[in-house]
């Protein structure tokens, strides 16, 4: 289920979005729209599969788009796991959710942002470069390709 | 039924306090106003109030009760033995009492009374349930609406943007592919949704137009687990059909697949990526058995009635998605041909679903 996925050109591990979705058309969807602004973006299914290849990985994703539906593992656990993880308390996430109350969810998780699904793509689009000033600038939008 | 009884007069108040026990209810007694509000807030189910009390009068002690959101929905019968006129007992209506009866009275008065007053109270319950129902189950729709139509407009938008750019040909087609493909998959699932919901609304205005063929109910079964594979195989499933041979009935053949599709649905959903088995045999002439089983959570025993009515579902847990009306539908349309659905389970290992439907659709 693993994926990554890295701009054409792209060797700078800052520019890595980690996006924690259950729903495959979603995380896909979300992945497309990201690598085609230029990020190279990981997919996974589940936040503890996500905890697990992070421990396990030498990148560092510069920001972590979570779902909150999630089975297995809930935001709290998965904000637990990650802050244990000392490379990996910095990282901010971001919390992904079509809940009504998707601001308190991410509050209460301590997460440094949210987005509500339905999301417009500019929307998501500003919301990860806030927290990845190193990724390629609006205009310089190389073509999409994907390399596992 | 637990009554407070409020008056002064120890006379008085044991007199109704003995009416009232004699009718089978529970009595609290109380013998001024600040006592009356105070025993209020316990929740009595009924409040019989004497008017003339020594510190707060019954008037007064209604309003307050009735101001107060806590209190506000328990019935009050005023009474009086001194204050009997007209103008008395329209003061005590529109201080907020539910009924006002003048003493002397008889036992079998008072607690007709307060029966009636208690089964407005159960209508108002009632209906406050069904909105609150309701209010949940919109959350949950705009919910599950909000997550399909997610991927639809990014990949909308995202298709328009690489079109604007005029960059269509730099991009490999499978790419193109895959994003018509995750559109055409979502909105059909909104599609889907969108169905639901309109059944719910055309099942329960009682219009349910049922089409009645003979068909083989095994054959159906194994056509919608075919028709399900891109879901097995998305979610991980093995699904096994399991029939000794055809098993002919006269049924709708459109709601059959809706029951089979509900159920097998239901057992992916709860099933816990675990073999999910259909089984469709005849038994005797008369009635045909189907059963859907998994091997999942399975259902608590309190839960097993409940999980059939509209809105509800097997869990709380707002990880397992869902409108919870897949199995209200699905009794539904049994129900319309004559037929029962059942489930046994022990959870942690599983449920089964057995649904027992009258051969020759006895329509309903």
């Amino acid at each position: 289920m693993t994926e990554i996925r890295t701009a054409e050109g792209d060797a700078n591990s800052r520019t890595h979005v980690l996006v924690v979705d259950d729903e495959e058309d979603i995380r896909e969807t979300i992945g497309d729209v990201l690598l085609d602004a230029g990020f190279s973006v990981i997919l996974l299914p589940s936040g503890s599969e996500a905890i697990e290849w992070l421990g396990n990985c030498p990148i560092v994703p510069c920001v972590i788009l979570l779902d909150l539906m999630m089975p297995r593992m809930d935001g709290t656990q998965f904000m637990e796991a990650k802050n244990a993880v000392a490379a990996l308390s910095e990282v901010p996430v971001i919390v992904l959710s079509a809940s009504n109350n998707v601001a308190q969810l991410a509050a209460a998780i301590k997460a440094q942002g949210f987005i509500r699904k339905p999301v417009r793509m500019k929307d998501l689009l500003t919301s990860v470069r806030e927290h990845c000033p190193h990724s390629p600038a609006c205009e310089d939008k190389p073509p999409a390709s994907a390399v596992v | 039924m637990r009554i407070l009884n409020v008056n002064d007069r120890a006379a008085s108040r044991y007199l109704i306090t003995q009416m009232l026990e004699q009718n089978g209810f529970t009595v609290v007694e109380a013998e001024s106003g600040e006592e009356a509000l105070a025993k209020a807030a316990e929740q009595p189910d009924a409040i019989v109030l004497d008017v003339k009390l020594p510190d707060i009068d019954g008037y007064e002690v209604s309003r307050r009760l009735k101001l107060d959101e806590a209190t506000a929905s328990i019935p009050i019968v005023l009474s009086s033995a001194a204050f009997v006129g007209v103008d008395y007992r329209v003061e005590g209506l529109e201080s907020g009492a539910d009924a006002y009866l003048a003493q002397p009275f008889e036992s079998q008065e008072l607690s007709a009374t307060i029966r009636a007053l208690l089964r407005a109270r159960q209508a108002e319950k009632r209906a406050l349930e069904a909105l609150r129902l309701r209010d949940v189950f919109l959350s949950t729709a705009s919910h599950e609406l909000r997550t399909p139509l997610t991927a639809v407009s990014l990949q909308a938008e995202s298709l328009r943007a690489l079109w604007e750019e005029k960059r269509w040909n730099k991009v490999p087609p499978e790419t193109i592919k895959k994003k018509l493909d995750i559109l055409n998959r979502q909105s059909e699932h909104l599609g889907n949704l969108i169905d639901q919901l309109l059944d719910v609304s055309r099942l329960r205005a009682g219009g349910f137009h049922l089409e009645p063929e003979d068909f083989d109910l095994s054959e159906l079964a194994r056509q919608v687990v075919d028709e399900l594979s891109e879901v097995q195989e998305r979610l991980k499933y093995v699904t096994c059909v399991e029939s000794a041979g055809p098993v002919i009935g006269n049924w709708d053949r459109t709601r059959m697949e809706q029951v089979v599709s509900n159920l097998v649905m239901n057992a992916y959903k709860y099933g816990q990526g675990r073999p999910v088995t259909v089984a469709v045999r005849a038994n005797g002439d008369n009635l045909a058995v189907l059963s859907v089983t998994d091997q999942g959570m399975g259902i608590d025993e309190i839960d097993r009635e409940r999980i059939f009515e509209r809105f509800e579902r097997a869990t709380s847990d707002p990880n397992l998605p869902g409108f919870g009306l897949g199995l209200w539908i699905v009794r539904q349309i049994v129900g319309a041909f004559g037929g029962t659905i059942e489930v046994e389970s022990s959870p942690g290992k599983g449920a089964r679903f057995t649904i027992k439907l009258p051969r020759q659709g006895v329509i309903q």
